[in-house]
């Protein structure tokens, strides 16, 4: 048994009281104070090099003008986590610049750029409920989750006999975006999507 | 979706995984025509060198007689390379798996990967410059010759090219600082002055944070990003610190001759004109061994062997170690470390 606390889990629950965060502990969708400005993490990467202690890489997005920076930080060192509002809100429709989502208690719309929804915008699908992060008042960012389940609205056959080298097909799914299949989907099946590469990872039972 | 489904379903695809087989092929052919002899390994092992920031992989063996031993996963072959040096094996190489217990696994790392070292006699770091750009470029040379495409001086990585045509930049580090960094390498000499240096910049420094740390972080942040990358580079000449067993420089008392090669922005492979002195070796792991202690590590056992080996004695010798699996990205032009290998840590540990 270990009586004894960690040094570096004691200092992470005195941050958590000042709403300060470790940077080995910045996660995607995080918003942070970086030279007085408020960032959104859109990449963190770990990186120990061969001699010397451990450092996190990230992409830092300016909330207010929209550049991405890069930074690497020292793993134990400390930021300033602001505060940021997380809304499950029903996405409606997007036009060329903007999605739309609606608070489903309020009714209350509110449209965020484009450009500020990782991953991509074609995997929203109508009545689909989507995590946005608030702040001050401005939605600044849509969380996809990693994997989405989605039907399948139209798929060929698949061309028989030729299994050996091409053994995929394309599909249509209900939010309209398209992706390569394995011949045994169906339509009106339910299969799983990864959201980041933008391909099939498995079929739903 | 599995990586063996996706190639089930598409075949094609395989040509991107051969490429570090046909690069661990190549690697063969170069040293054995040179005369080298292969090494194999232990990955399992009782004892490492004590490093301080090491995160080891550990486990207990368990004999029959209910005795239990802890083995570690080895993070890279070197002990074993000097140990068969003082055997008087002479030049070799060794391609093993080699470990880290990260606390991430992301697009460049994995807890397992395969390295190369070579150990060449009566050799220093400018030679395993000139051959390392051998190396790489008979590595191409293959690879186009197995998967039939015509030779090529240059390669594509994330859409730009790198021409791999000798002589590749050579680059030292004193000349990277101060032309990204504005830093001159003199100047940075003590704990105390590194850390001025870098509070000026606005890097938050804290009181534990060692000068290599503080190093590190202004070269991540201003040197590295802006390597040339038209051609692959040699960066040399390392500050004396980072490296305390390696041969100091002949020329510059304050750098050892530690050099790393850069491909695509991305460390490959890096190597030193090996420090000799079993005296300096063992004081600088009791040191690291402290060091542990006072970072609350876990406990390590001492390879006294290895102390053992360095006074019995081992020749002039210079080392590289060389990352398969990065240079296999590169050849490949893959974003991901997962996507080169069959059976990636993403998809074992999801």
């Amino acid at each position: 048994m270990h009586y004894l606390l960690r040094s570096d889990i004691i200092v992470s629950l005195i941050l958590k009281i000042k709403n300060m965060a470790l940077t080995g502990t910045l996660t995607k969708g995080m918003v942070i104070n970086f030279n007085n400005e408020p960032y959104i993490v859109i990449e963190k990467e770990f990186y120990a090099p061969a001699k010397g202690a451990s450092f996190q890489r990230t992409k830092l997005k300016s909330i207010k003008f929209g550049k991405v920076v890069s930074h690497t930080f020292k793993s134990f060192e400390k930021v300033e986590e602001l505060d940021v509002e997380t809304k499950t809100m029903q996405f409606l429709y997007s036009d060329d610049s903007d999605a739309y989502f609606m608070d489903a208690v309020t009714f209350d719309q509110i449209a965020v750029p484009l450009d500020q929804i990782p991953n991509r915008t074609d995997f929203l699908h109508i009545d689909g409920k989507y995590i946005l992060l608030i702040y001050e008042g401005r939605a600044i960012s849509v969380q996809l989750p990693l994997k989405m389940t989605m039907r399948v609205i139209e798929t060929g056959d698949g061309v028989k006999g030729n299994t050996a080298t091409n053994a995929t097909k394309e599909a249509i799914l209900e939010s309209g975006v398209k992706v390569q299949v394995p011949l045994f989907i169906k339509n009106g099946d339910k299969i799983s999507i990864n959201t980041e590469s933008g391909t099939y990872y498995s079929k739903e039972n | 979706m599995k990586t063996w489904e996706l190639l089930r379903n598409n075949p094609s695809l395989f040509d991107r995984y051969f490429v570090k087989e046909y690069l661990i092929k190549a690697s063969r052919n170069f040293f054995e025509k040179r005369g080298y002899h292969e090494l194999e390994s232990p990955i399992l092992a009782s004892a490492l060198p004590q490093e301080r920031y090491l995160d080891v992989l550990a486990t207990n063996l368990t004999f029959t007689d209910g005795r239990q031993k802890k083995a570690y996963l080895i993070p890279s072959t070197e002990t074993y390379n000097k140990k068969i040096l003082a055997a008087g094996i002479g030049n070799h190489f060794v391609i093993s798996k080699v470990f880290r217990g990260l606390e991430d696994i992301g697009p460049n790392h994995s807890p397992e990967f395969t390295m190369m070292e070579w150990y060449d006699l009566n050799s220093t770091y400018l030679n395993l410059m000139n051959d390392c750009e051998k190396l790489v470029n008979e590595m191409h040379d293959y690879l186009c010759l197995k998967q039939n495409t015509h030779k090529t001086e240059s390669i594509t990585y994330n859409g730009k090219n790198i021409d791999l045509t000798p002589s590749w930049y050579r680059i030292t580090v004193s000349e990277v600082l101060k032309k990204y960094a504005n830093i001159e390498l003199k100047d940075i000499q003590t704990l105390d002055k590194i850390e001025k240096v870098a509070t000026q910049k606005g890097y938050q420094i804290e009181k534990n944070d060692d000068w290599e740390t503080i190093f590190e972080l202004i070269f991540l942040n201003e040197v590295e990003p802006n390597l040339p990358q038209e051609k692959p580079l040699f960066l040399y000449d390392y500050p004396k610190i980072l490296c305390p067993l390696t041969k100091t420089s002949q020329s510059n008392p304050l750098v050892c001759e530690k050099v790393e090669l850069y491909i695509a922005g991305r460390e490959i492979a890096n190597g030193y004109t090996e420090l000799r002195d079993w005296k300096e070796q063992e004081r600088r792991f009791k040191e690291e061994q402290n060091a542990r202690k006072t970072l609350n590590k876990d406990e390590i056992r001492f390879d006294n062997d290895l102390i053992n080996a360095l006074k019995a004695g081992i020749p002039p010798v210079a080392g590289m170690g060389l990352g398969i699996d990065r240079l296999a990205m590169i050849f490949a032009d893959a974003k991901n470390i997962s996507d080169i290998n069959y059976f990636p840590a993403t998809e074992l540990f999801e």
